[in-house]
């Protein structure tokens, strides 16, 4: 863990490359948005004071908050917080969530057109600063505002946990595959049947028997599917695991040990080659038209497609360590493959696959606004900047629902990009044409 | 980097000249947002398909687009029917010829009907349209005559030739097969099993030169399709010296432009763009947002017409009477409910932001242009509170405290969310849904979206596989057939009764409806069952649609009519 | 260097099979009945021919293919019937799985179902009787309503109890029918009760093997049958819409994909390469840092934010319209007999805008890939003598270290090169070019299915291929690289 230290050290202090910082402030304010998204755009008002009560709609993850038996605010009242008398009241900067609908402001009022309110008195007023739409609404009378700062949560969600799949996914087996190579990895024929017999396993009673719940928790797309996922995985680990111990037990009882050469590094290039040569955004689209689309689960079919780029890389530079001295040393010493793997390689490898990744986070957020953008394979009702813009492009007068999510997406995708670009260039150890080349 | 420069300078030098040219020519370019699936004229079913056979084909009879009444179109006049409203005997016009200048014959139209009815034939889709008949029997004596036998009585005899292409025996029939046999035998399927050479005929008819390629569709119309580019436009042009050139006081004679492109653009944006570059001349389907926002275009309104036309078209919002309970909770089987969400529905909100206070609802199934609307009934309006009380009536309560209403059905605790259905097509729906979903969670139900493509819409729909489910239906002129859309036979059939909608009395009133040629009588009746509809509310009623017309003003002689699809564009004269 | 060719050959055979795989199970996945796509419409349902419409199916079925296992082999469960596969109605297979889940016997269930589907047919006969008489018909109208109901609620529900009392039901309202009705219903009540009683969850436990052989779908999708040709002969099917072969629907709409992909790479290398040399040579000064950042900018601009904007800006006439807003060609199509350079110039106005959104992002990749590779040949050796030969700056750039440095580029060429297939989803909608993008997406809206996977099949066997002669004419170029795999 050493060199991560230092190396985020030297990008924590940058003097030199400012590139990079700002790069990295906006990053940070767009996480920040993203976390803050309820608290910065809600219909509901942070603190308000009504008979004497204290609430905190915003915080609240109810939808009711009874007063008396008789009296019950509906937190879920939309525009009517604003119409209500309440002792006290404090909205949050953007007072409207994203599916809320301004009816009086709508069809696209533009940032500078006047904004009414009609109070409860029938009176109609120029609408107050606090509840201005600062960047305007849509047809729906959505604002626009208020669908941005949501809409940073999405792109950011996606950037982070498809990349995280992909890592995860890519370092494990890129890394196997450039550090066994072909002929490294040797085991007996009885724990590779073995193993081969646990797989069938996982896949019948993980997958065949229980495709009922597998469906279900597609279709729900939510934390289900999550659990599910997760569930299955760690099972799996766990009965290849007891497999693979088992066989070799039986090895070592019936002396049975001849070993095999498993060619993994060509197992693993080829799934490489043939993943990468699938169009991803079609795969995307036709994958998620099959089951109902939603973010969980775009997440992780971006994060199941694009660890290819990632294997690629870590192959090459788990290959090139390999042959180092400290490698070699740990060898002599009798270290475990995979602690060496874990403990000395990936630590000084992992700088140059974080460029990578980071990356990755870019071509993730374009990746989800392309789609959202044609509007297939994303939820509807979500506030997302594709979406907006994909609105904006049916009302060509509505320049604004064009001009500042297309910009956001910009901005974010370049802020990804330049990182990357920088953190390359501060490690300085890669170098294009050679990951060209492997 | 100089020959870059210099060849883009050299470039939009071209752009200028080319772009320079302005066309001046007798051509109508017309915009549809779908392209026909095929031409074939009697194994389609497309919409725009139909429109484009009014120009290219002609049929028995024509609807009169101003009076909304008949009009004989081949046939000399309207039909000699026999005092049991059984037969009907008819005439063809003497002039009335085919490209090959042969005239059309009665047996032109027993071919037709033969073949749109022959079970190998592949146009499932219509074949139930011409149920109705029995026989065809042709005059001996005089070819041009010749007489329909009808099982029943029905008060569409007649009108359901105002969609039937007539196709010439000569061009698809080529060996007269089907002259050989009667149009019962080719309606029974174990004789057709013997018979090898029908089955030869129907793979020549059904093969797919004939959806596609324009040498084999012909019909008697005054235009025929020279091109068809697909994915990008289908091309008319007149036909010289046709017969119909020496009448010209029916619509289905004129033949202004000398050519009518149908140019096909499914996206908003850059119909907008063409229409605003002066590309195209009509637009009747631009979707509504899109044609506000031209409407109010100063520079725009310059050079085009637009217009809103009244339809016979209406949009509603379905729901599930009959769910099984088990795959769709049973939520709307209570009347109550019905008209509680018939309620929460925030019309004026929808009319504003989707239609700028542009549309008027609509109250039942029936056009308010109607004779036989029913003025008694008054429209629902949006009212929240009354909807929760009415729920609250019903037996839904807020329980567990989640912000969703429940309540204990057969035993199990239900909650009170649903699914909104709509197709993925148009943004409208998309608008509707999103609106309605808003305004439910006020009332505490929870509304989700589910957008479908085409057929997966139609098939929830039709297996009765949806909670609630938001479409439109296109009306007409005709004298209304409720049996479609709300018989419950139709609902057991998996048919168009999506909500499964009726009872003894509604059944009763829809067959005696059907047979009744008194027309005061049948208004009558059919009030009453407008009166039915409204209070079992099947249906939340939205809007009636408006037809966007848009037509640039170079071309004169306009007129827009309530029936599809709104205006003739052989009709349109080059000012 | 034909061992390594041969090598390379032998692999490419796998991952054929690999890729058709995944298309395959995508298309297999794809939801709903193709043939109600291909066979009925909207109207078909609601006449008397619901039997024809069967009819045909099931003809079409045959013919297609469809009522064969999915692929050679088979695991499943022992308690599941070997020819579960022939159950197409989705929902019915759903229910019956869930059934299984529960009971493991897959006889009880038959019989159970057989048992429904007839009571369902005597009903139906019931009915028919009924109607004639409208009279009756009324008295019969609530208790047929309730009958039908329940009967179509079992055939979905999986739950026990809720199935006794459906039932339960049934027999509550059919005192007025004829009594082989009523005899059916006791049939299917005593159906039910053995599969309640009889469970044998234990078979679904027990893996299965079946080995079906050549007839199977994946089998006559991929080598063809007496009806199709098969993928491997270039047949995707008959598209589920148009009812148009595939093949031929895709050979219509690649043109336009093709020309532009391949001008806009043409385009690309031509403003690149120059912009690429002269950063290499000037790599520090301010106008090379410039324009690098430029081009970084561009390369993260999205392309439909980018398509959205020109459109905006330059075929608007309330800001500029030079050029026009969508489509390829002007709308009453090319004059007559004009040549080929006459089509080009009446389609070019209309390909500008499209073009630049093509090309633009694809600038900083290659002019970066450019800059790298001239510079290092710019400090090898040989340019040094060439210098010290006193040979012309222009010369030793172009003549030499350009020349040396385009094997990369070549590769890259290739791996762009397949995405005609697919054609640019993106900028083909906005611009509506008729070509395959703008196809794929209509398909993929309409759940036109055979289109996607034949596009996406296509095209990765194309970046398959375009991988392995990029591999080859490396390993041509360069020794070193036989050996070393």
């Amino acid at each position: 863990m050493n060199s991560i230290t230092t190396y985020l050290s030297i990008t924590k202090t940058g003097h030199k490359n400012r590139a990079l910082r700002i790069a990295l402030k906006t990053l940070f304010i767009f996480i920040v948005i993203a976390l803050l998204a309820p608290l910065l755009a809600n219909d509901r008002p942070l603190v308000c004071k009504h008979k004497n009560t204290w609430m905190f709609p915003a915080f609240s993850l109810n939808n009711n908050h009874i007063i008396s038996s008789s009296e019950i605010i509906n937190y879920n009242m939309g525009k009517e917080w604003k119409l209500i008398s309440l002792d006290f009241v404090l909205f949050p900067p953007c007072a409207y969530s994203p599916t809320s609908i301004d009816a009086e402001n709508a069809p696209g009022k533009s940032p500078f057109d006047e904004q009414f309110i009609t109070y409860k008195n029938e009176s109609t007023h120029s609408l107050p600063l606090k509840f201005r739409h600062w960047l305007g609404t849509t047809q729906n009378g959505n604002d626009v505002l208020s669908n941005m700062v949501y809409g940073a949560r999405i792109a950011i969600c996606i950037g982070i946990f498809s990349m995280l799949i992909a890592s995860v996914i890519g370092i494990c087996l890129g890394a196997s595959a450039g550090f066994f190579q072909n002929d490294q990895l040797k085991t007996g024929p009885v724990s590779l049947i073995l193993n081969g017999l646990a797989l069938f396993m996982i896949w019948f009673y993980g997958m065949y028997v229980r495709s009922e719940a597998w469906v279900n928790s597609l279709n729900s797309g939510g934390l289900l599917l999550i659990i599910n996922i997760i569930a299955t995985l760690l099972i799996s680990i766990i009965t290849l695991m007891l497999f693979h111990k088992l066989g070799k037990w039986i090895e070592q009882k019936t002396g049975l040990r001849q070993n095999i050469r498993f060619p993994l590094d060509t197992v693993i290039s080829r799934i490489i080659e043939v993943l990468n040569s699938i169009p991803a955004l079609l795969l995307i689209i036709a994958v998620s038209a099959i089951a109902k689309p939603s973010y969980t689960l775009l997440i992780i079919i971006i994060g199941f497609l694009s660890w290819t780029s990632i294997a690629r890389l870590a192959r090459a530079e788990f290959l090139k360590a390999k042959q180092l001295d400290y490698v070699t040393s740990c060898r002599a010493i009798g270290m475990s493959h995979f602690k060496i793997m874990q403990k000395q390689i990936l630590p000084n490898v992992l700088p140059v696959l974080l460029v990578q990744i980071v990356f990755g986070m870019g071509s993730a957020v374009l990746a989800e606004a392309s789609l959202s953008f044609i509007g297939i394979g994303v939820p509807l009702n979500s506030a997302s900047w594709g979406n907006l813009l994909n609105e904006g492009r049916d009302h060509f007068s509505s320049w604004w629902l064009v001009v500042f999510p297309g910009l956001c997406i910009f901005v974010l995708i370049f802020a990804y990009n330049t990182i990357a670009k920088q953190l390359g260039k501060t490690s300085a150890a890669i170098e294009m044409k050679e990951i060209e080349k492997e | 980097m100089k020959a870059i420069f210099f060849l883009i300078s050299l470039s939009t030098l071209i752009l200028f000249f080319t772009s320079c040219k302005k066309n001046k020519q007798n051509i109508l370019v017309s915009h549809i947002v779908a392209e026909p699936d095929d031409m074939h004229p009697t194994n389609g079913a497309s919409a725009t398909r139909a429109e484009i056979q009014l120009y290219t084909h002609m049929s028995l009879l024509r609807l009169d687009y101003k009076t909304g009444n008949l009009l004989p179109c081949l046939a000399k006049s309207l039909p000699l029917v026999s005092t049991d409203g059984l037969s009907y005997t008819y005439e063809l016009k003497e002039e009335a010829v085919w490209d090959d200048k042969t005239p059309v014959t009665g047996k032109d139209i027993a071919f037709t009907t033969k073949a749109s009815k022959c079970l190998l034939t592949n146009n499932q889709a219509v074949k139930s349209y011409w149920d109705n008949i029995k026989e065809i029997t042709l005059d001996e004596k005089n070819p041009k005559k010749f007489t329909v036998i009808m099982k029943r009585p029905y008060i569409l005899n007649t009108w359901f030739w105002t969609d039937f292409p007539i196709i010439e025996e000569a061009c698809y029939d080529t060996k007269k097969t089907l002259s050989n046999y009667t149009y019962s035998q080719l309606i029974d399927s174990t004789f057709l099993k013997t018979k090898q050479d029908i089955t030869l005929w129907a793979n020549e008819f059904n093969s797919p030169k004939r959806y596609t390629d324009p040498a084999f569709i012909s019909g008697a119309g005054p235009y025929k399709i020279i091109k068809w580019d697909k994915g990008v436009s289908l091309i008319l042009e007149k036909k010289k010296d046709h017969w119909t050139e020496s009448c010209h006081e029916n619509w289905y004679c004129q033949a202004n432009p000398d050519k009518i492109i149908f140019k096909l653009n499914s996206n908003n944006a850059s119909t907008l763009l063409e229409l605003k570059n002066n590309l195209i001349d009509i637009s009747t389907q631009v979707d509504f947002s899109t044609f506000l926002e031209l409407s109010k275009d100063e520079n725009f309104t310059k050079n085009y017409v637009t217009k809103l036309a009244n339809t016979y078209n209406y949009t509603y919002v379905c729901m599930n009477m009959k769910p099984d309970g088990q795959t769709h909770k049973k939520i709307f089987t209570d009347v109550v409910v019905r008209r509680a969400m018939a309620m929460l529905t925030p019309y004026d909100q929808l009319n504003k932001t989707i239609y700028e206070n542009n549309v008027k609802r609509m109250v039942g199934p029936v056009s308010p242009s109607k004779a036989e609307f029913n003025t008694d009934l008054k429209l629902i309006e949006y009212n929240l509170e009354k909807a929760s009380q009415l729920l609250t009536q019903a037996g839904w309560a807020d329980t567990d405290n989640d912000g969703i209403l429940d309540k204990i059905i057969d035993g199990e605790k239900v909650k009170l969310e649903f699914d909104i259905n709509f197709m993925n097509t148009q943004k409208q729906w998309e608008d509707i849904a999103k609106q309605l979903a808003e305004s439910m969670q006020k009332a505490k139900i929870f509304a989700r979206l589910n957008p479908l493509d085409y057929s997966g819409f139609v098939n929830a729909c039709l297996q009765h596989n949806f909670d609630m489910s938001i479409g439109a239906w296109q009306g007409s002129a005709q004298p209304e057939d409720f049996s479609q859309l709300w018989s419950t036979t139709s609902w057991n059939n998996n048919g168009l009764n999506f909500p499964g909608f009726g009872n003894a009395q509604a059944d009763a009133l829809i067959d005696s409806m059907n047979v009744c040629v008194n027309e005061p009588k049948r208004i009558l009746l059919s009030k009453q069952f407008q009166k039915l509809v409204y209070d079992e509310q099947p249906y939340i009623f939205m809007f009636a649609q408006m037809r966007r017309v848009i037509v640039n003003k170079k071309w004169d002689n306009l007129e827009v009519y309530s029936e599809y699809p709104g205006v003739l564009l052989n009709t349109l004269k080059l000012k | 260097m034909l061992e390594y060719v041969a090598k390379r050959l032998l692999w490419f055979i796998p991952t054929l099979f690999v890729i058709t795989l995944i298309g395959f199970t995508l298309l297999v996945n794809s939801p709903g009945d193709p043939l109600d796509l291909l066979v009925s419409s909207l109207n078909s349902r609601q006449g008397t021919n619901g039997n024809d419409l069967e009819q045909q199916k099931t003809h079409w079925r045959k013919q297609l293919g469809l009522d064969l296992p999915l692929f050679y082999i088979s695991i499943s469960q022992l308690s599941e019937p070997d020819t579960l596969y022939k159950l197409y109605d989705q929902q019915a297979l759903k229910t019956y799985k869930a059934l299984l889940n529960q009971t493991g016997n897959a006889q009880a269930i038959n019989a159970f179902r057989d048992a429904l589907y007839k009571s369902k047919q005597l009903f139906n006969r019931e009915l028919q009787v009924v109607k004639k008489d409208s009279a009756q018909a009324l008295r019969y109208m609530e208790s047929s309503h309730v009958i039908l109901a329940n009967l179509n609620v079992l055939t979905l529900q999986t739950n026990p109890e809720k199935n006794q009392v459906s039932i339960q039901t049934i027999l509550s309202h059919s005192s007025n029918y004829s009594s082989p009705f009523i005899e059916q219903i006791k049939l299917l009540q005593t159906a039910f009760q053995t599969l309640k009683n009889n469970h044998t969850v234990y078979k679904n436990y027990i893996p299965k093997l079946i080995w079906h052989g050549t007839a199977n779908r994946y089998h006559r999708w991929l080598f063809g049958s007496s009806y199709s040709k098969g993928v491997i002969r270039g047949d995707f099917g008959i598209s589920y819409i148009k009812k148009e072969p595939v093949m031929a629907i895709i050979k219509h709409k690649i043109i336009w994909s093709l020309f532009f992909s391949v001008l806009s790479i043409i385009l690309a290398y031509a403003i690149s390469i120059p912009i690429g040399i002269a950063m290499a040579r000037r790599p520090h000064s301010k106008g090379s840092k410039l324009t690098e950042l430029l081009l970084f900018m561009m390369y993260s601009l999205p392309s439909f934010f980018v398509g959205v904007l020109l459109l905006m800006l330059f075929a608007n006439p309330d800001v500029i319209s030079i050029f026009p807003p969508s489509g390829i060609k002007p709308i009453e199509g090319y004059p007559d007999g004009a040549s080929l350079l006459g089509k080009f110039l009446e389609s070019l106005p209309y390909m500008i805008l499209p073009l630049v959104c093509y090309t633009y992002s694809s600038l900083a990749f290659i002019s970066r890939l450019t800059q790298t590779a001239v510079s290092q040949q710019l400090s090898l050796d040989y340019i040094k003598t060439a210098k010290a030969k006193g040979l012309s700056n222009h010369a030793i750039i172009w003549k030499h270290a350009f020349k040396n440095s385009l094997l990369p580029l070549i590769t890259v060429f290739s791996s762009i090169f397949p995405a005609i297939i697919g054609g640019s989803v993106i900028i083909e909608s906005i611009f509506t070019i008729p070509g395959m993008g703008l196809e794929t997406v209509r398909a993929i809206i309409a759940k036109d299915y055979p289109i996607v996977i034949a596009v996406i099949t296509l095209s990765s066997l194309l970046t398959m291929l375009s991988y392995l002669i990029a591999d080859v004419l490396y390993a041509w170029v360069d020794p070193r690289i036989r050996y070393k795999k």
